[in-house]
């Protein structure tokens, strides 16, 4: 059984959420987000510090994105944030102001 | 655990752990862990292996994990039988699995008053300590003149020692 975590469209949190499993964010989130997979969906509110192997944004995120690989903005999503990491793709259609670093990660210790 | 009511459902699974406060208008499953306060309209379900410390409201809820905490459910509270709970739980009633663990004071029944409005419960209330007497202390008049310190264990305790032991015993009792 495939194990994802998921926070529906009423749940908020203000805190952290640190998860080894994909996590699909329908409410609203507010602080950090550790995860291997973000997905923020439609309608969803991600006011947080992300740190993701890959992260993709159809709904409202604010803060700032770090990813090890691809981060994805869909043509519903509206990002305002800076995003660091190799790939980077930003939909047509898409809302985005905010910061792109795509070299300095490879070059930055993980931690 | 058979679920029922609202559609929506939000899972932390158990890869993943949540600290903070967490609200929301839908059921909510822990696999994983939740710390802070979580505040709902809906179920909280608490699945074997999900550990929840947070003080909790909520329709319903459900524990067949571990929760550390106060909950107060508008309807019901559940421990399965490998639940474990500790804190103080209220609700209109309450269903233990045989196995079940649970540590804390339960207010259980239709005429619970919201937890603010509770007046301190008379289990609390200890009872007056009697006046101790003291018997007349034992201790020998002498002494051991040896070299060697006394012990703990010696029997030549003087009669301050002993109320001393004595007061504190009472203290204990009276919390």
């Amino acid at each position: 059984m495939e194990q994802r975590t998921t926070i529906g469209p009423t749940i908020e949190i203000d805190g952290d959420l640190v998860s080894e499993d994909p996590v699909t964010v329908q409410g609203r989130i507010r602080g950090t987000i550790e995860a291997n997979a973000l997905v923020v969906e439609s309608g969803a509110h991600v006011d947080a510090t992300v740190q993701a192997e890959s992260v993709e944004v159809s709904g409202a995120l604010d803060g700032k994105v770090e990813a090890s690989g691809r981060i994805e903005i869909t043509a519903e999503g509206r990002v305002t944030a800076d995003l660091a990491g190799p790939r980077i793709v930003i939909a047509d259609g898409a809302q985005f102001r905010g910061h792109i670093e795509m070299d300095k990660w490879r070059d930055k210790e993980r931690s | 655990m058979a679920r029922q009511g609202t559609e929506l459902k939000t899972e932390i699974s158990a890869g993943a752990s949540v600290r903070g406060t967490l609200r929301g208008a839908e059921d909510l499953v822990v696999r994983g862990r939740v710390e802070g306060t979580i505040t709902l309209d809906g179920a909280l379900f608490v699945e074997a292996g999900g550990v929840v410390k947070a003080d909790v409201t909520a329709d319903r809820v459900m524990i067949a994990g571990a929760l550390v905490g106060d909950v107060t459910a508008r309807t019901s509270i559940e421990i399965a039988a490998q639940g474990r709970v500790i804190g103080d739980l209220v609700a209109p009633s309450l269903r233990t699995e045989p196995g079940a663990r649970f540590a804390g004071q339960l207010s259980i029944g239709d005429e619970v008053a919201p937890r603010e409005a509770r007046p301190e419960p008379e289990v609390r209330v200890a009872p007056p300590p009697k006046p101790v007497e003291i018997a007349e202390p034992e201790a020998p008049t002498e002494r051991p003149r040896s070299s060697t310190p006394v012990t703990t264990f010696s029997p030549t305790k003087t009669p301050h020692d002993e109320r001393k032991k004595r007061r504190v015993v009472i203290k204990k009792r009276s919390r």
